[in-house]
């Protein structure tokens, strides 16, 4: 099993390379001039002359990408141009807000989606089933500012129930806090819960559908195992291999579900962070939203991996290949 | 009659590996030392139990599979290394048949398309028209008709889809065909119109096979000689007659006693190997059958028994015979 | 076998023809729409923001153009998006699925180690970056899309053929002879269509959400009507609130490409793999 985590980190570290890399290659290598990335009209030509030493403007490629590495070891991400400070100082109190919300509807949609998954499948074809799988189609079929408008419109604006954005309000009380952030929480989690459960529930009930017909199961049904404990027992705990999987590789879209989420009820995270640097084309900020989200996403990838390795003993007892 | 193909020698050897990084340390010996000569015009039958080695020995003369040692002479050249175009060309003289019907067809392709296209590949026909003529001219020979050619897999039966196959691997006019286990997939009934089938195209087009099975009645009805296989080498080796009359090898004795035979007469006594077949990671030292053989010896734990040819033509590799007893 | 019957299967599968329906409409729309209206320019000083009426059946947008005008435009560029996106991708993928599966060993490991990293990165912050950099224009989005769909469509493609190499009758072509890129792009890859064939649907889908979502935020291209554009001016120009129309039509355009597809892609799977019990 170490070895196989052994490996998940290796992977891991090459794709955050590869994804840096990949940056670092977009804002240089992309048609236009590419100090204009880093450097722009209302910066003192002092300024620019330290920023481009800094950044090593006037050096060759590769000697960049050195410089550039060297800097990402150090949390160094440059300036952001529009508010003349450090871009990681602007971005960690941004992605503490956005970990707060993707991880919350993480977290409720996987504790409404695999029961659902579950519950459809071992009822399949019942009407309920039916219901649920026009609903999965539907729900990965929206386009989120449509499902977050609506919300708005109908929770904040005309039943008042709701704060129209933010995430949170000002000069509130200490021991009101947490349930001002709940409350400006509560529509853009449930905006993102709807267009991931679908994607969960779709996955739990195929890959339970596959797991129920196998013959391990026929055989524990025919010892008289009774019928919740094969479900949940038996069979959930394999079923659930495909779906942490598949969610590993949902939160690259969990994240552009969040950037377009954000945007629409301006909670302040790294998502409309984003939509508001390329409003005001500020490329440093852009570039270290990039990376960090990049980070996020691969570290919580690597944690799903681990889950998985957990919960299959194929990959515990090192037996067999396992990819 | 002269030998066609030559074997001298033969390995064929997996690794296992036991993950990402650790390199092999064990070896599955399919193959380990096989000598035989196949003779112009023959049909030479291969019989053993799954693990014996008989489909790895012909995969490995098709190239299926690369030889891990030894020799491979067809018509005096050796061919076991052979690249590129070169080999290309050995693809035009050795040829094989597959065991399951449903499987061996690609289910994509109409018949006619599957048989045309090695003929266009090794550049026999030249032109669709060609093609095509030569395609009805093929299946008419295995029993078809020549409007089959536009029909996909699916539309056939199992006998048919096999004679399919058949006119496939004759597409090229190889001279030696590798059947390996060809009619064992077939219904009972559908089997005998197959091997007769094999038995007129021999004449017909002056074929020599290696046939590989593990059925006893289908060896009796097809061969001029037959070889056992135990574990990677060859433990028998005789003309039909001699091998069913003589019997030398224990194991080949038990094979024999344990194959059903419809007859009225007093069954002989069936001789029930011990243990199961040992694992071809770790074969037994000494003589690999002395595991389960009624008839060990001491000898037989230590000595590992040569191949000896013990009368004109039967070879055994037991030391029940020769080793001047 | 049933692949023949494929057609005849899939005409059963209720969901699957709805969806084929709604493409069909869709093509007719973004094929033969803008041969019979105009392209919706300019401005027109009647009737900006008005509501569904008998001379404009959804409504007209801030400029006073008509809304029907820019939605059925709208799809042809939708249309041109998703089949940019899946050539871009299925050019990439396919190939570099067949030879991984093909090849098993080192090679095929290396390419899926590379399928693996792609999968993970996450592509809608980096495609924002390449449009802000870039400029906003169709064609560059829908390269972007196809870029960054390529990844799932390979892993598919190597899946199928991993499981085909070691059938019999491709082992049979060669012994053969026939030569391995035949062999690969002729034999496997007549086989292994069906799986990847949904995840073009898939990819088809996706696209035109990811170009609305990206024009939503300001990225799209302005000389181009796409429905996600609508959104974007009407949302820039602070109608949404009293121009309804301007919102939920193209939304509805959307989806109704999107579910379409993905119906589409449904009924694929679930005529290639039915899963009764």
């Amino acid at each position: 099993m170490f070895r196989y985590i052994g490996l998940r980190i290796v992977k891991g570290g090459l794709t955050f390379l590869a994804a840096v890399t990949v940056t670092f290659l977009i804002v240089r290598l992309m048609p236009g001039d590419p100090t204009t990335a880093f450097l722009s009209d209302s910066m003192t030509a002092q300024d620019v002359q330290a920023l481009s030493a800094a950044l090593g403007l006037d050096k060759s490629l590769p000697e960049q990408y050195a410089l550039f590495l060297r800097n990402l070891v150090h949390f160094e991400l440059g300036q952001s141009f529009f508010l003349k400070q450090a871009v990681s100082a602007i971005i960690a109190p941004r992605l503490a807000w956005t970990l707060l919300l993707i991880g919350t509807s993480l977290f409720i949609t996987l504790l409404i989606g695999i029961p659902l998954g579950v519950y459809t499948a071992r009822h399949k074809g019942k009407w309920i089933d039916q219901i649920v799988s026009t609903m999965i189609v539907l729900g990965i079929s929206i386009f989120i500012p449509l499902l977050a408008f609506v919300f708005v419109y109908v929770f904040s604006l005309e039943l008042g129930l709701t704060p129209v954005g933010g995430a949170f309000t000002p000069d509130v009380e200490d021991s009101e806090r947490i349930g001002d952030v709940v409350r400006h929480m509560l529509l853009p989690t449930a905006t993102l819960v709807v267009v991931n459960l679908a994607q969960i529930v779709l996955y739990t009930r195929n890959s339970m559908l596959d797991v129920l017909k196998e013959d391990y199961i026929r055989t524990a049904r025919a010892k008289g195992v009774n019928d919740r404990s094969v479900t949940w027992g038996h069979a959930l705990r394999n079923a659930m291999i495909p779906t942490v999987t598949v969610t590993g590789l949902m939160l690259g879209r969990m994240v552009a579900g969040a950037v377009l989420t954000e945007t629409v009820f301006s909670w302040p995270g790294v998502g409309s962070m984003i939509y508001e640097a390329v409003q005001k084309q500020d490329f440093p900020l852009l570039q270290g939203a990039f990376i960090v989200l990049a980070f996020s996403v691969i570290l919580m990838t690597l944690v799903t991996d681990l889950v998985v390795a957990w919960l299959d003993p194929r990959i515990k007892l090192d037996a067999g290949i396992i990819r | 009659m002269t030998a066609l193909l030559e074997i001298r020698g033969l390995k064929k050897y997996y690794g296992l590996k036991k993950g990402l990084f650790q390199k092999e340390s064990r070896y599955v010996h399919a193959l380990d030392g096989i000598d035989v000569d196949l003779l112009e015009g023959e049909t030479l039958s291969v019989v053993g139990e799954s693990g014996s080695g008989k489909s790895t020995l012909g995969r490995t003369i098709v190239r299926l599979e690369e030889p891990s040692g030894g020799e491979i002479r067809y018509q005096g050249r050796d061919v076991s290394s052979l690249r590129g175009a070169a080999a290309q060309a050995l693809r035009q003289h050795i040829q094989m048949v597959f065991q399951d019907p449903y499987a061996s067809l690609n289910p994509r392709l109409t018949v006619g398309h599957a048989l045309a296209e090695p003929m266009l590949v090794h550049r026999k026909v030249a032109g669709r028209k060609a093609a095509r003529e030569a395609v009805g001219e093929l299946l008419g020979r295995v029993g078809l008709r020549p409007e089959m050619a536009s029909s996909y897999p699916f539309a056939f039966s199992g006998g048919q889809r096999q004679r399919i196959g058949i006119a496939r691997a004759l597409s090229l006019k190889p001279k030696i065909l590798i059947c390996d286990e060809a009619v064992s997939a077939l219904d009972v009934s559908v089997q005998s119109q197959i091997l007769n089938l094999f038995n007129q195209l021999k004449k017909e087009l002056d074929l020599t096979y290696l046939f590989i099975t593990h059925d006893l009645s289908v060896v009796r009805y097809v061969s001029d000689r037959v070889m056992v296989m135990y574990l990677g080498q060859v433990v028998e080796l005789a003309p039909r007659d001699a091998f069913f009359a003589r019997r030398l090898h224990p194991y080949t004795r038990a094979l024999i006693s344990a194959a059903p035979a419809a007859s009225t007469a007093p069954r002989e006594a069936r001789i029930i190997l011990q243990g199961e077949i040992p694992d071809a990671i770790d074969p037994p030292s000494g003589c690999r059958f002395h595991t389960r053989c009624p008839n060990v010896m001491d000898a037989c734990r230590h000595e590992e028994p040569q191949l000896r040819e013990i009368e004109p033509g039967h070879h055994v590799r037991c030391h029940l015979y020769g080793n001047g007893r | 076998m049933r692949d023949i019957g494929f057609v005849e299967s899939f005409s059963k599968h209720r969901l699957g023809m709805i969806g084929l329906t709604g493409i069909v409409i869709i093509v007719a729309l973004g094929v033969f729409g803008p041969m019979v209206v105009a392209y919706p320019v300019g401005y027109n000083e009647a009737m900006p923001l008005a509501a569904p009426a008998r001379e404009h059946w959804l409504g007209t947008d801030g400029l006073g153009l008509n809304l029907i005008d820019e939605i059925i435009w709208g799809a042809r560029t939708s249309l041109f998006i998703s089949l940019t996106a899946v050539a871009v991708a299925t050019c990439i993928g396919v190939p570099l699925g067949l030879v991984s599966g093909y090849f098993r060993g080192r090679i095929g490991g290396l390419i899926d180690s590379v399928i693996e990293i792609a999968m993970t990165i996450p592509t809608l912050p980096l495609m924002i970056l390449i449009s802000a950099i870039s400029g906003p224009s169709v064609g560059t989005v829908a390269v972007v899309i196809g870029v960054f769909s390529w990844p799932t469509l390979a892993r598919i493609v190597r899946n199928s053929t991993l499981k085909l190499a070691s059938l019999p009758y491709i082992e049979a072509a060669i012994v053969l002879g026939i030569p391995r890129r035949t062999i690969m792009f002729k034999h496997i890859l007549l086989n292994a269509v069906g799986p990847a064939l949904v995840d073009l649907t898939i990819i088809m889908a996706t696209a035109v959400l990811t170009e609305a979502g990206l024009s939503y935020l300001g990225l799209g291209d302005p000389n181009a009507w796409s429905w996600g554009s609508i959104l974007q001016n009407a949302f820039r120009a602070g109608h949404q609130f009293h121009a309804w129309w301007l919102i939920v039509f193209p939304s509805l355009a959307i989806m109704f490409f999107v579910v379409s597809f993905n119906l589409l892609g449904l009924g694929i799977n679930e005529t290639l793999n039915p899963k009764r019990d």
